[in-house]
């Protein structure tokens, strides 16, 4: 009896964590949603497509999330990738204050490391420029995508890569075929998380892009600061696409070549 | 000597952007807070705008009032994050595997997302006030929880959206604990708490007080969510750093960059005091040593 009523409970709390995509998908897609209805009285399916013919922000802002989105993704590999194979890979005493600068974007208020920034790249030209907002988000995201990398990459005790030199691969093919494939995990993990957080970014996309980027996070704000819940809602199923979409394509990319990969060998 | 340049190699980009872009956007916090700004041509070094930052009640109340709403907020995630967690693990059920699927949704979903939902949930006349109203009583008012004085509403929107994200960190260090020490325990006799403080605590404390402190760093000073569903009256610190900046006055850049420097000090001190805690505690570095 006991048993069932934490199991019970547990879907409960479940059902609250899932709650929130439901009412974003009701809101946009249900008409009539007045007190005293539990649930939308009509719906209307194609709400989304006509709020895209309507709204000509929607695909302005689309593309704007999805450029500094995929430009972070990117500029973040770059940074975080190397640094977390010679984090793994290399003892140095140098672990401790390369640490402090990893985590400390996080621990840093973002209140205060954003103006700090703007104030900082008006004097760098960086300002509503893609380069700068990319950067910014970037700086965001690199403790995340070290540590999801580094944890993934800790997992194997043995330096596979080594032995694979040792039989004669070099340090291309050795990466290539040994490294790679093992972080693929790791890979996924850092991708995922860095695009939600660049993507998920109102303040440091507002005052770094001055408004020249107009992402889809920046127009949701507004929308639900003046009560437009329903508009604000059909943003909610566009940003969604527009996150997972990348996501899952990546996804399927990087497990295609694994496999390839898997199969070459044996 | 052939790893020694691998390694600079591999650790290059990490350094070279953050020397470039972080290091010099504190430099120049930390010059401009102490009234350097060669841009006006002042030149001169000054305490004055630090001692305005504590001459200054309302910065200290809004200092105040912002560490005790995300303090609060992130020590509950992280505390019913444990302790779903614990409980997952223990339970094969389909509510838990459930469960453990769903929370990726809060995570996934942006802080002005979480804000819609909870503005349409509790709102005055919010989904939970229609449900109640339903199952028949009909005087049931809900109070005031967006703008209300109390911070209420930011506080529990932050718990919505950062328990699932300390239950899912959690319950990787909490799966791989092996069930071995805590069987052995109970076999020599440890009662329920003595095995909570014993054995579970000291495996799992660390990732806890790692949670806990990121989720409370990032609240801390986070913007979106107090700006919307905070009180005008009562604002929280990112707000009112925010709305001062705005105001694109050059003379008080310094003031606000002292701001900048005093909260980022705090975050950090309060944050090291945190992990100092996790390591002097059993299962902390500490006792690992001896």
């Amino acid at each position: 009896m006991k048993k069932q009523i934490s199991t019970s409970g547990l879907g409960l709390i479940g059902c609250l964590f899932g709650l929130p995509a439901v009412v974003i998908l009701l809101l946009a897609i249900g008409r009539h949603w007045y007190v005293p209805y539990l649930l939308p009285q009509r719906w209307d399916w194609l709400a989304i497509f006509k709020f895209w013919q309507q709204d000509s922000t929607l695909w302005p802002a689309v593309k704007a999330s999805l450029s500094l989105g995929l430009g972070t993704v990117g500029l973040t590999l770059l940074i975080a990738y190397p640094m977390a194979i010679a984090l793994v890979k290399y003892q140095t005493a140098l672990k401790g204050i390369l640490n402090v600068l990893i985590y400390a974007p996080l621990i840093i208020p973002g209140i205060a490391l954003t103006t700090s920034l703007d104030l900082t790249f008006i004097q760098l030209h960086l300002t509503g420029t893609w380069l700068g907002v990319v950067v910014v988000q970037t700086l965001f995201c690199l403790p995340y995508a070290i540590k999801l990398l580094v944890d993934n990459l800790a997992i194997y005790q043995v330096d596979y890569e080594a032995v694979a030199q040792n039989l004669g691969a070099s340090r291309w093919q050795s990466f290539w075929q040994i490294t790679l494939p093992l972080s693929r995990d790791g890979l996924i993990g850092a991708v995922t998380m860095t695009l939600i957080v660049a993507m998920s970014q109102y303040l440091t996309t507002l005052l770094i892009g001055d408004g020249n980027y107009l992402t889809l996070a920046i127009n949701m704000f507004p929308l639900i600061q003046g009560g437009r819940y329903q508009a604000a809602a059909c943003y909610g199923v566009v940003f969604m696409a527009t996150l997972l979409i990348p996501l899952g394509l990546f996804e399927w990319v990087l497990k295609r070549k694994v496999r390839r990969l898997a199969h070459h060998e044996l | 000597m052939q790893t020694k340049r691998t390694f600079g190699l591999l650790i290059a980009p990490f350094v070279v952007f953050t020397s470039v872009f972080f290091l010099i956007a504190v430099g120049k916090t930390v010059s401009l807070s102490f009234g350097y700004d060669p841009l006006l041509g002042h030149h001169q070094i000054t305490w004055r705008y630090y001692q305005a930052i504590f001459a200054n009640k309302t910065f200290i109340r809004t200092l105040l009032r912002t560490f005790s709403v995300t303090f609060l907020s992130s020590l509950l995630a992280s505390l019913i994050g444990l302790r779903l967690a614990f409980l997952i693990k223990r339970s094969q059920s389909w509510g838990a595997r459930f469960l453990s699927r769903i929370a990726n949704v809060p995570l996934v979903l942006p802080h002005i997302f979480m804000v819609l939902v909870f503005i349409w949930c509790f709102d005055q006349t919010g989904l939970l006030v229609r449900l109640i109203h339903l199952l028949g009583w009909h005087q049931f008012q809900l109070p005031v929880l967006i703008g209300d004085p109390y911070q209420v509403g930011i506080l529990l929107t932050y718990l919505w959206k950062e328990t699932p994200y300390v239950l899912l960190t959690l319950l990787l260090v909490v799966r791989q604990l092996e069930d071995d020490y805590f069987l052995a325990a109970k076999n020599l006799g440890a009662n329920r708490w003595q095995r909570l403080w014993y054995v579970e605590w000291p495996l799992v404390q660390p990732a806890f007080f790692n949670a806990l402190i990121i989720v409370f760093s990032f609240s801390f000073g986070a913007y979106e969510v107090p700006a919307l569903l905070g009180s005008q009256k009562y604002e929280l610190l990112p707000v009112m750093i925010y709305d001062l900046y705005q105001q694109s006055d050059l003379t008080l850049r310094p003031l606000i960059m002292s701001f900048n420097v005093v909260i980022s000090v705090i975050a950090i001190g309060f944050a090291g005091l945190l992990l100092g805690l996790s390591w002097w505690l059993p299962g902390g570095r500490r006792r690992q040593r001896t």
